[in-house]
């Protein structure tokens, strides 16, 4: 037996030995071509600060999520077209599609592979990212005589806002802070119940129940995971002295919905509290916000809607199943109405939404200062530290935001052809449009040059021009503060799967007893290790303070 | 059957061939070698190669310093698992379906197999083994929107019919209770007729003069089942059993994510280690962490097929793997 083994094992040896030979030498050989690649790029930069002359060709590689626009690559021939003599830069687009784009991003980034520009945000991984080195500071490139396009498009004060930890990591993009959120009535239903346009809470209530009494194959109010998403929440709208966490996304403390409040000068923090928490946690909170429920009490009025809801709401199947002609109401956002709407009229040509807007009057009748928000753009590019050309890619960027032209040739395609003008910073769309969707939330969004699509009805450009202006928001306390979610990492990772858990259950009010059962869900978190991860975020937002944060 | 024959004996002849038999057997087979050479490759870089990255399991793994430049923090990554009371419950609904699974997809692949065998209709017997066999190339998410078409509150199929009997609808997709079922029925639909192929082969490699023989002595379709069939197919039955005990740490992700997605109401029975992993360091995408798991898995997996093999090799010597 053994002498067997032995004949077979040798053959076998001497054949690993032979293929760890043959990879040794292939490894080798690659990063053989690295360096010499890296070498070229040096070169090439030294050449671009000595001579005016058109630029060594380079090839930057852009990961970006979604689906390629069907015509990027008729765009990318323009592009190249126009700037021969000045840029002669190649890019190659990966579009990955969105499930997997995090792990094939985390995988390129952990293996050192290089490429130049990708997304990345701070609903995503941004602040986590960045705390293991993935991104490089890109500081010089703002506010630089050298870069005009960045200085122009990117004003100091914006920069300023979207630093993180005192550096600038990120490339913002956004047309506007934020996205109104509506809920779209079905008018031909409200019509049809002789009900006058809905306006108050009061008015939403009556239709619903409407809804329910009289077309009982409806669901009066449809709804996904998050239920009516932003029902009932209180904002701090005017206040320096706290800072709210109402529901998981608003969450500025490693995805715990932790509230915090300060002293009135801003100099001391004076506690943290979140879902569940005793009354004892919110005791030090400025009125009105010393209660539990005057921060956290909206899980209640979701217990009060779940009447008019769909059935099993935590489950996307069954939602997506629902027949979208029987549905009494959405819950939406003010620039997606218009898509909802072209959805809701290919099933039934009469059928139509009106946005409600539940959130808040003011923004309804679009006062300033009405929209909360950080100031931090939701979207933005990030390059990665392995990539070797951050100036080219720099370049590429400033010269796409230098002026209207170029930039509308990478967010709306080819004029003419994809798009064409309407006034100075309108675009109508053309039946060729759907050949160039560029996601423009992940490398162009900007305030002072996207275009406007013009083709919407009149009232979504109302609030849409509304919310790209700044006067109409207001700023929250310790907007600038990001979390370091490192020192309590094994704690949020025990607490997360359970909170996210209880969370989904009051976001949709299914549980009729919601406050004993948050209040059971908050002992459980304190065992996971909820009182460290407190401790944690009084400590960080301290030194925030201290270090003159506000 | 010749070939197979020679081939057998070679192991005597190289016995006495003495000192220089490594090259004359090289020499002597090169080609069978060079067969096995992609194979080799394939699992020596897939899966010898990875091995080393289990040290990131026992570091804060920074990818900009990258393996060697990582500092070591011992079990730190396990602790979030070990310590998480959740764990008990996320690895008793692991095991528990695992078990229910192998056992019913065994069961029913069993069973199919020997039905297969016993059609005599050529046509009948092609279609019915395609359309068990279907299912398996279905991947989850298709499955998951076909479940989707039967089991919701409004407009479910299976509401529909319940319904239609003057029973009042289940909300399926709210209660817990009912989804080990549902998941156990889903996964034998899937995964049986699949699991019946190599039952088959073993079955149709059964001498045939053994049927007649008990024919001649007056055995009955059944008894010839009982007495012949199965008791041969038990070193198949046994030996795939174990194969997949070496896996029942491993909740099947791709399942149930597609199925059961982010329902929460559902975690109580449907939650598994790779789902509750998922959820847990989805927002941080610690690889540390991840890592931890994974080898806890393939540990814990380790041992287990080691020990029931030895079990197997006391009671069952010829279906052991080794």
């Amino acid at each position: 037996m053994k002498g067997k083994f032995r004949k077979a094992a040798l053959p076998v040896i001497a054949l690993l030995l032979m293929l760890s030979t043959v990879l040794a030498a292939c490894s080798s050989n690659e990063s053989a071509g690295n360096t010499n690649s890296g070498t070229k790029q040096e070169e090439s930069q030294d050449t671009d600060t000595n001579a005016a002359q058109a630029p060594d060709p380079a090839t930057l590689k852009f990961m970006f999520f979604g689906d390629k626009p069907t015509d990027l690559d008729k765009v990318l021939a323009e592009f190249e077209k126009r700037t021969k003599d000045t840029l002669n830069t190649k890019i190659e687009f990966d579009f990955v599609p969105g499930a997997e784009f995090r792990q094939k991003q985390l995988l390129a980034m952990s293996t050192g592979e290089s490429f130049d520009l990708t997304f990345d945000a701070p609903w995503a991984t941004l602040y986590n990212h960045l705390s293991l080195g993935y991104y490089q500071p890109l500081d010089k490139y703002f506010n630089n005589d050298e870069y005009p396009g960045l200085k122009n498009a990117f004003p100091a004060e914006m920069m300023e806002s979207n630093k993180i930890n005192g550096h600038i990591y990120t490339i913002p993009f956004q047309t506007s802070y934020a996205d109104p959120f509506i809920i779209g009535i079905r008018k031909d239903v409200r019509e049809q119940l002789g009900l006058p346009p809905v306006k108050t809470m009061d008015d939403f209530k009556n239709y619903l129940e409407a809804v329910k009494t009289q077309l009982p194959d409806y669901v009066p109010m449809v709804i996904g995971g998050r239920g009516i998403f932003r029902l009932g929440l209180p904002e701090e709208k005017g206040r320096n002295d706290i800072r709210l966490a109402t529901i998981k996304p608003e969450s500025f403390t490693g995805g715990i919905p932790f509230s915090v409040s300060i002293s009135p000068d801003g100099k001391k923090v004076l506690g943290a509290a979140t879902i569940g928490d005793p009354e004892s946690a919110f005791a030090d909170f400025p009125a009105p916000f010393n209660t539990h429920d005057s921060i956290y009490g909206h899980f209640g009025t979701r217990v009060e809607y779940r009447t008019y809801t769909n059935e099993d709401p935590l489950s996307k199947q069954a939602t997506d199943a629902l027949d979208p002609i029987k549905q009494g109401a959405i819950e939406t956002t003010i620039s997606n109405l218009s898509q909802d709407r072209l959805k809701l009229q290919k099933l039934k040509p009469d059928a139509d939404y009106e946005p409600f807007f539940y959130t808040s009057d003011d923004i309804r009748d679009m006062k300033p200062g009405a929209i909360r928000t950080t100031f931090i753009a939701n979207n933005s590019a990030v390059v990665p530290a392995s990539s070797k050309n951050v100036d080219r890619t720099m370049k590429f960027l400033d010269w796409m935001f230098s002026n209207r032209e170029n930039h509308a040739l990478i967010e709306l395609g080819i004029e003419g052809e994809h798009w064409i003008a309407d006034g100075d910073s309108g675009f109508q769309t053309t039946d060729k449009s759907p050949d160039y969707k560029f996601p423009g939330y992940e490398m162009t969004w900007n305030p002072t040059l996207s275009r406007l699509n013009t083709s919407n009805e009149p009232e979504v450009i109302k609030y849409v021009e509304y919310a790209q202006d700044t006067s109409s928001y207001y700023q929250v306390p310790l907007s600038g503060f990001v979390f370091d979610s490192k020192p309590v990492a094994t704690e949020i990772a025990k607490i997360n799967p359970k909170l996210q858990q209880t969370y989904d259950i009051l976001m949709t009010g299914l549980e009729p007893n919601w406050k004993p059962f948050a209040e059971k869900s908050n002992k459980e978190w304190r065992d996971l290790g909820l009182e460290k991860v407190r401790e944690e975020v009084l400590k960080q937002v301290q030194a925030y303070l201290d270090a003159g944060g506000k | 059957m010749e070939r197979t024959i020679s081939y057998q004996s070679q192991p005597q002849k190289i016995k006495k061939m003495g000192k220089n038999s490594f090259i004359r057997e090289i020499r002597k087979n090169h080609l069978l070698y060079l067969l096995t050479l992609p194979g080799i490759l394939l699992i020596f870089v897939f899966a010898y190669l990875p091995i080393f990255g289990i040290v990131i399991a026992f570091q804060d793994f920074r990818p900009i310093e990258g393996v060697f430049g990582s500092p070591f923090v011992g079990f730190e990554n396990f602790r979030f698992f070990i310590e998480s009371k959740e764990v008990y419950r996320v690895v008793m609904n692991t095991v528990f379906l695992n078990v229910l699974f192998i056992l019913f997809t065994t069961v029913v692949s069993v069973s199919l197999a020997v039905m297969f065998s016993e059609i005599k209709l050529k046509k009948f017997k092609v279609i019915t083994q395609t359309l068990a066999t279907l299912p398996h190339f279905l991947s989850w998410t298709v499955v998951a929107m076909i479940v989707a078409v039967y089991l919701p509150y409004q407009g479910g199929v299976v509401n529909q019919i319940l319904n239609a009997f003057g029973i009042e609808s289940v909300a399926f997709y709210n209660e817990a209770a009912y989804w080990p079922f549902l998941l156990v029925f889903i996964k034998v639909w899937h995964a049986a007729g699949f699991g019946s192929i190599v039952y088959l082969a073993t079955i149709s490699g059964i001498n045939p003069e053994i049927y007649e023989s008990a024919s001649m002595d007056g055995a009955t379709r059944w008894r010839k089942i009982w007495h012949i069939t199965l008791p041969l197919l038990k070193p198949t039955i046994i030996l795939l059993l174990l194969l997949a005990l070496g896996g029942i740490f491993y909740g099947d992700f791709g399942m149930i994510y597609a199925i059961v997605g982010k329902n929460a109401l559902l975690y109580p029975t449907t939650d598994v280690i790779d789902t509750y992993v998922y959820r847990a360091l989805t927002e941080f995408s610690n690889i540390s962490m991840s890592s931890a798991i994974g080898l806890f898995q393939s540990f814990v997996g380790f041992i287990l097929v080691l020990t029931v093999n030895q079990i197997t090799r006391k009671y069952s010597p010829d279906s052991a793997l080794y």
